[in-house]
Order: C-alpha cells, then sequence, then structure tokens
C-alpha cells in the first residue's frame, strides 16, 4: 500500500500549499496569529434578520442572545440578567456594564430597538410569540409584549433569531466576545476580541473558514493549515489522533427523526406506525453511523423533560401489529394486503454522510419486517415536503434550541404548525399543547411534556432515531476547548492558544 | 470477421458478461454486517466488505448489470435515432434536412451531462431513466455522420442509376444508404461505449443513476467518498471497474483500418 501512502503525502502536501496563502493574509490583518478554525458554514451575512443569521453569528462568537442554554442544558442569563412575568408581559432585567463592540451601552433603548427591528424584519424572530412589542421601563428594564402568551420568556429570548445588535448606517454592531474583521460571504472571517466584551476578552483572533466537504476538513487539520475542525467523519478521528491531534466528541440536542405521512395509506393506520417505530433497531443504527444516543424521545436524554428509557426496538410486536392491520407475511417474505404488497418510499437527503450511511440499514430493518423500502435521496429537504412526495422521510434538527421542548412541538406537529407536512392532527395533542402554552412552572411543564412524548410514542407521527453526535479535533494547543452540545457555539471567548 | 463485426462481438461478448454477473453473486450484496465491517480480502469477501459490512464484490458484481444496461440503451438510442435523422436529413434535404441537421447540432452544442441531468432530474433516477438521458443526449454525432454519409452514398454512380430508374426514397434508404452507412455508424458506435460507461458513472456519483442504496459503479464512488483516506479500497475497486470496462471497450472496439467499407472506400 506504499502508494496510497504517497498518495496522501502528496494531496497533504497540496492542500498544505493551497492553505497557505489564507493563512499569511489573515497573519498580516491582525497583530496575532490567529486560532484557525475550520467548520461546515460560516454566515453568509452580518445582517442579523435573515433566517439562519443569528446562529451563524452566535456560533461565530460575534452575537448574544438574552438568554441562552448552557453547556449544561439549562436556560441561563446571559445579555439579561432576569424575567419576570407581569400580567401576560414580561420584564425582562439586563445585565450592567454590557457594550456593543463600539464601546458604546447595551441599554434597554438598545434592546428595545433591535427587537422592534427583528420584530418588523425577521418573520423567524416571532415564529414561538408573534409580533413582540418591546418598550424600554428603565435604563436597564425592558417590558416585552407578545402576540401569543408566552409561558417561559427565557426560553424564547433564547431562541438564536433574538440576537442583539446596533444598526449604525448599513452595518451591525453585536455585543459578543469577538468582532469581525474581515468578512468573506459563506467563506471566511477573520474575528478580533471584542476589547469592550462585558465577560472574559479573547485572547487571540480567530480565522474561520468553512470547507463544506468532511474530508477537506479532515485534510485541513491534518496539514497544519488549521488549529480546530469542527464536524469531522467519525472514521477519521482514530487517524487524527494518531498524528497527534486531540479528537473530541459531543452528543448534541439535534435529533435525527423519522416522520410518517399519514395522508396517504398504509401510514394513515397508527397500528402501521406503531409497527415501523417498533421495528426499527436504533442501536445499530447508532453504530452504522459512528456515534449517537439512541433516542428516547424527540429530546436530547440529558433534558430533564426527556424520558430516560430508549425506545424499544421489538420486531415481533412490530410483526404482530402489522397482522392485526391486516398486512399478511407472504412466502416470499412481504406483507401484502387486498394482494397488494406494502411498499414505502424513504426520502433522505444526500448531502451529509450519516443520511446515506443509514438509508440501506433502515431498508434491510424495514424489509425485515416484510415491508418493501424504495429509497430515494434529494439534495433540499423542504421541496419534498412541499409536495408531499414520500412516506417516510428523515432528518435532523436542533429540537430544543432554546432550552424548551414546545419549540419543535409547536412547529412541526400542532394541525396548524408550519411545518406539519405529515398530516398529524390529534385530539390528544392539541389538548397537551394548549395546556403546555398556560403552563409556567417548570416541574409542572416537565410533566406535560413527558406527557406529550409518551403520546407521541402511541400516535408516531414521527419516530426518533437517535441524538446526533458531532466530532471535532484540536491541536494540543487547544486542548481546554469545551465543546457545546450544539452547533450554536463553536467559536468561544475562552478559546485561546496555549504554551 | 471484419474488425468492425469483431468489435461487435467483443461489446456483445462484455455486455453479457456485465449481465451475468448481475445475475448471481457469492452474497446477498445488501446484507448489512456491522461486525464485519471494513473486512480486508479474504477468500469469502475477494474485495473486502464496506463499512456496513456488506460484500464488496457481491455489491460490484450487481453493479455490473446496471452498466450493461444502459450501454445498451445508450447505444440502441443514439444508434437508432441519430441514424433515422440522418438518413431522413439526407434523403430530404430542403427545409426539414435543414431542421433535422440544426436539431442534431443543437443536442451536440448542449453538454453531454446538463441535457442528461435535466432529464433525469424531470424523470426521476433509475438506470434506465439514465440511459435514456444519456441516449437521448448523445443521437447528433450520429445524426451528423449519418447525413453525411446519406449525401455520400446518394452521390454513388449505382444509387444515382437506381434513382434514375425510380427507385423511390425509402428504397434507396433500405438497398443502398444504411446498408452502405451502417459499418461506419457502428464502427463509431463501439468506439462510444466507453465513453457512455464513463458518463453514466458521473451520472450516478451525482445520485442521477441508481438509488444511493443500490449497488451501482458510479453510486458507490459517491457512497464510499467519505472513506478516501480510511478505506481507500472502497472507492479503488468501482474506479478500476468503471476504468478497465471503458478502456476494453475502447481497445477491443478501436476502428482499425480497412474495418469498414467507407473507410476502405476512403484509402482506395
Amino acid at each position: 500500500m506504499s502508494f496510497l501512502v504517497c498518495a496522501r503525502r502528496s494531496l497533504l502536501a497540496v492542500a498544505g500549499a493551497l492553505a497557505l496563502l489564507p493563512t499569511q493574509a489573515v497573519a498580516q490583518d491582525g497583530d496575532t496569529t490567529p486560532i484557525r478554525v475550520v467548520s461546515y458554514f460560516a454566515a453568509s451575512t452580518l445582517d442579523p434578520h435573515p433566517g439562519g443569521s443569528g446562529w451563524f453569528l452566535q456560533s461565530h462568537g460575534v452575537a448574544e442572545t438574552l438568554f441562552w442554554v448552557d453547556d449544561n442544558l439549562t436556560i441561563q442569563p446571559k445579555l439579561a440578567t432576569g424575567a419576570e412575568p407581569d400580567g401576560d408581559a414580561w420584564i425582562v432585567s439586563l445585565r450592567p456594564g454590557v457594550l456593543f463592540s463600539d464601546g458604546s451601552p447595551m441599554d434597554a433603548e438598545a434592546v428595545a430597538t433591535a427587537l422592534g427591528s427583528l420584530n418588523a424584519l425577521s418573520p423567524r424572530a416571532t415564529g414561538s410569540t408573534g409580533a413582540i412589542t418591546a418598550t424600554a421601563t428603565g435604563p436597564l428594564q425592558v417590558r416585552i409584549e407578545t402576540e401569543r402568551p408566552v409561558p417561559v420568556m427565557p426560553a424564547v429570548l433564547a431562541e438564536f433569531p433574538l440576537i442583539m445588535f446596533k444598526a449604525v448606517d448599513d452595518t451591525w454592531i453585536y455585543t459578543g466576545p469577538y468582532s469581525v474583521a474581515a468578512f468573506e460571504p459563506s467563506s471566511r472571517l477573520l474575528l478580533e476580541p471584542n476589547p469592550h466584551y462585558w465577560g472574559q476578552v479573547p485572547a487571540a483572533p480567530v480565522e474561520l473558514r468553512r470547507l463544506q466537504d468532511p474530508q477537506s476538513r479532515v485534510l485541513a487539520i491534518q496539514a497544519g493549515e488549521a488549529d480546530f475542525s469542527f464536524n469531522l467523519p467519525p472514521s477519521s478521528l482514530e487517524r487524527l489522533a494518531a498524528d497527534g491531534l486531540i479528537p473530541r466528541s459531543v452528543v448534541t440536542t439535534k435529533t435525527e427523526m423519522l416522520f410518517m405521512n399519514q395522508t396517504r395509506p398504509p401510514l394513515d393506520d397508527p397500528r402501521v406506525r406503531q409497527a415501523i417505530a417498533l421495528g426499527v433497531d436504533r442501536e445499530m443504527l447508532v453504530d452504522a453511523v459512528g456515534g449517537g444516543l439512541p433516542a428516547t424521545s424527540l429530546f436530547h436524554p440529558d433534558f430533564n423533560f426527556a424520558p430516560d428509557e430508549p425506545l424499544p426496538y421489538d420486531p415481533n410486536r412490530a410483526a404482530a401489529l402489522l397482522d392485526e392491520a391486516g398486512w399478511a407475511l407472504g412466502d416470499d417474505g412481504l406483507r401484502r394486503r387486498d394482494g397488494e404488497p406494502m411498499s414505502l418510499l424513504l426520502r433522505h437527503t444526500t448531502r451529509q454522510p450519516d443520511a446515506i450511511t443509514m438509508a440501506p440499514v433502515l431498508q434491510a430493518q424495514l424489509q425485515a419486517l416484510g415491508v418493501q423500502v424504495e429509497v430515494r435521496g434529494y439534495e433540499s429537504t423542504q421541496p419534498v415536503l412541499d409536495a408531499g412526495e414520500f412516506d417516510l422521510i428523515y432528518f435532523n434538527s436542533n429540537t430544543v434550541p432554546s432550552g424548551d421542548g414546545a419549540f419543535i412541538l409547536d412547529q412541526w406537529l400542532r394541525a396548524d404548525g408550519p411545518r406539519n407536512h405529515f398530516g398529524y392532527d390529534s385530539a390528544g395533542f392539541e389538548g397537551l399543547m394548549d395546556r403546555l402554552g398556560e403552563t409556567r412552572e417548570p416541574a409542572a411543564r416537565n410533566a406535560l411534556l413527558l406527557d406529550i412524548s409518551a403520546l407521541l410514542e402511541e400516535e408516531v407521527p414521527v419516530t426518533p432515531l437517535f441524538a446526533v453526535e458531532f466530532h471535532m479535533a484540536l491541536t494540543p494547543q487547544l486542548a481546554d476547548y469545551v465543546a457545546h452540545p450544539s452547533d450554536y457555539f463553536i467559536v468561544r471567548p475562552d478559546m485561546g492558544l496555549v504554551d | 470477421m471484419s474488425g468492425q463485426s469483431r468489435g461487435l462481438v467483443a461489446l456483445g461478448l462484455l455486455l453479457a458478461g456485465l449481465a451475468l454477473a448481475s445475475a448471481w453473486q457469492p452474497h446477498d450484496p445488501f446484507a448489512i454486517d456491522l461486525a464485519s465491517r471494513h473486512a480486508s480480502i479474504s477468500v469469502s469477501h475477494p474485495m473486502g466488505t464496506d463499512h456496513l459490512g456488506r460484500d464488496l464484490l457481491s455489491r460490484m458484481m450487481l453493479g455490473a448489470g446496471n452498466t450493461a444496461l444502459v450501454i445498451l440503451i445508450v447505444a440502441s438510442l443514439s444508434f437508432g435515432l441519430g441514424t433515422l435523422v440522418g438518413v431522413t436529413a439526407g434523403l430530404a434535404r430542403g427545409l426539414l434536412g435543414n431542421v433535422l441537421i440544426r436539431t442534431a447540432e443543437f443536442v451536440i452544442a448542449v453538454p453531454t451531462l446538463i441535457l442528461a441531468l435535466t432529464i433525469t432530474t424531470l424523470f426521476g433516477l433509475s438506470p434506465v431513466t439514465a440511459g435514456l438521458a444519456l441516449g437521448l443526449a448523445t443521437w447528433g454525432p450520429y445524426a451528423l455522420l449519418a447525413h453525411a454519409l446519406t449525401l455520400r452514398t446518394l452521390g454513388q454512380p449505382h444509387v444515382l442509376a437506381a434513382r434514375s430508374l425510380g427507385v423511390g426514397g425509402a428504397g434507396v434508404a433500405a438497398r443502398h444508404v444504411v446498408p452502405e452507412t451502417a459499418d461506419t455508424l457502428l464502427t463509431y458506435l463501439a468506439s462510444d461505449a466507453g465513453r457512455t460507461v464513463v458518463s453514466y458513472a458521473s451520472l450516478a456519483f451525482l445520485g442521477l443513476g441508481a438509488e444511493t442504496s443500490q449497488p451501482d459503479w458510479g453510486a458507490m464512488l459517491f457512497e464510499y467518498r467519505g472513506y478516501v483516506f480510511d478505506a481507500p479500497m472502497l472507492l479503488i475497486w468501482p474506479g478500476l471497474a468503471i476504468t478497465l470496462t471503458a478502456l476494453a471497450l475502447n481497445l477491443a472496439l478501436e476502428p482499425r483500418a480497412g474495418s469498414s467499407r467507407f473507410l476502405a472506400s476512403k484509402e482506395a
């Protein structure tokens, strides 16, 4: 295999040479050698209003929200210090001493202006609340009224679209530990420490580059052209460790989910949906993709509103349910009803290697039940959902983006939810969600969310598969890096090169 | 046996070999065995196993059938449609002939892969669709070649004599044009088959051939691309199969001097 080793070395040399140019350019921009980060995404704009902008800018350490979900998955104040209900409205107290990166104060007026601008220009920012009206009621106090009652305002204010900013002419200034010194949309950002940051000011600038291909991200750090490479294939970790790099993995709040289209047979029958859910071996899926935790519900198992026990794998019970639903197993191993074989169209994205790996595994597991499965990949999820061209479709999403479970349920499963493409309309679910919307007390909310998970396990509009694990690699100088269990906080203020 | 006939026989044998390989495999190409993933070459698994523990040889053999099917469809469609359009244009001349030839030139001007991508996207994914797409995207050169050969044949003294004796266009086409142009067109067809293998693999790599879960050489390159450094043999086997098949087609079917009446007459 010596020719393979030579080929690999040659590729690394080429990758190194190619990556040299931007690195030198960055060194000239800043006074200190930047920490070089490669990731699978980079901000496409510095404007806070477009849909995913808040995620990008927060993840890059540029922007912040009033509250956040910390590393232990609990909602904590960030730019705010607390929030108290005031009738249907909320009074939010702001952290004193917070400055924007231009040195101007982030006071109540600035927060009210930012929220007003997001309310007017960012539909995603108001997705959980309807219209937002924010009024400064003191130098560091804001009263927030919402079109729909909000039981847990800190969770809403932890949503990434609600980042705080100040508009100056055609530019935007944020409060995060870094400010943007150079920007190439969707490609590269040079981030310099924000000297006015209210917390620990970062020690070094950061150069963040987007490399979409996972193998390119592996090559970049292996060739010494990155200090931190985020979202790597698990198969590369052993090799990177052998090269003296530090591999790290974190189970995230993203959940891989298998949605079922119940607008058409055979998945309009809840027994068939239950059978599919019981016929999926989640342990095997996790093993196949090389990481993750078998799902206990739609939520990361560490949330206290998530059940403890993994969802059951019971092919015998699944077979019995299919028998009961009239789908009899034939001599050819296929189930038929009225002479017609049970055939399901399974759709998945071809953009994520894990999704491609999972397809034959799911196909084999369902075929073992006697269900014929046609697998078809796609480039983009939304057109497939809009067209309803699927029986089963799987993808992953951060199901608890703001520390509260209601968000995903409202969006994906409410009968009138904007992302309910599956025909799920359950009186029981709607009733529980209505109660959840009126409940503020945390323990009562947790109990309701557990009830909802139990109901979803019975009605199965979706069956959660596993909590997605992210893999990354760092140089020894970044050994102290602590990974957040999501991709919402990749560039962190305490990230620093140590000797 | 002429060179052109030998080429066609070789093409037939190769297609038959590919088809036979897809008819039987030593293991179930879909059987997942995670405990045996990335197994190295052995008697039981002569090409090893992939990241899901599936037997690579069995998957390669099943994938060969798709390649054979696509070569067959593309060859039939591009040859049949191209010859029909070219001969008709040559016989009709005038406005109809011009329209047909301009259409063929338009098809040639559009990049093959772009046209095939459009057709496959519109009509769905399968080796059959991909074959039809490639066939519809590659008939242009056959039409131009058939047109030129038709015009040349129509100028031959014996064809002029036949026409002066009252033989109609269809008769001339059946008795003279098609038989006298077929050799050259078939030689071109044979040499084009290698390109078809690579084009289909490209489509499959882009996710527009067989389903990603189906064994298919191009799709396997796509599926296994993430293992280029950790398990390179996963890519080397299908890559080698594509390269060797294309090479074999080109070498075995390479037109030789005197391999067709057209070339022979040119030499004379």
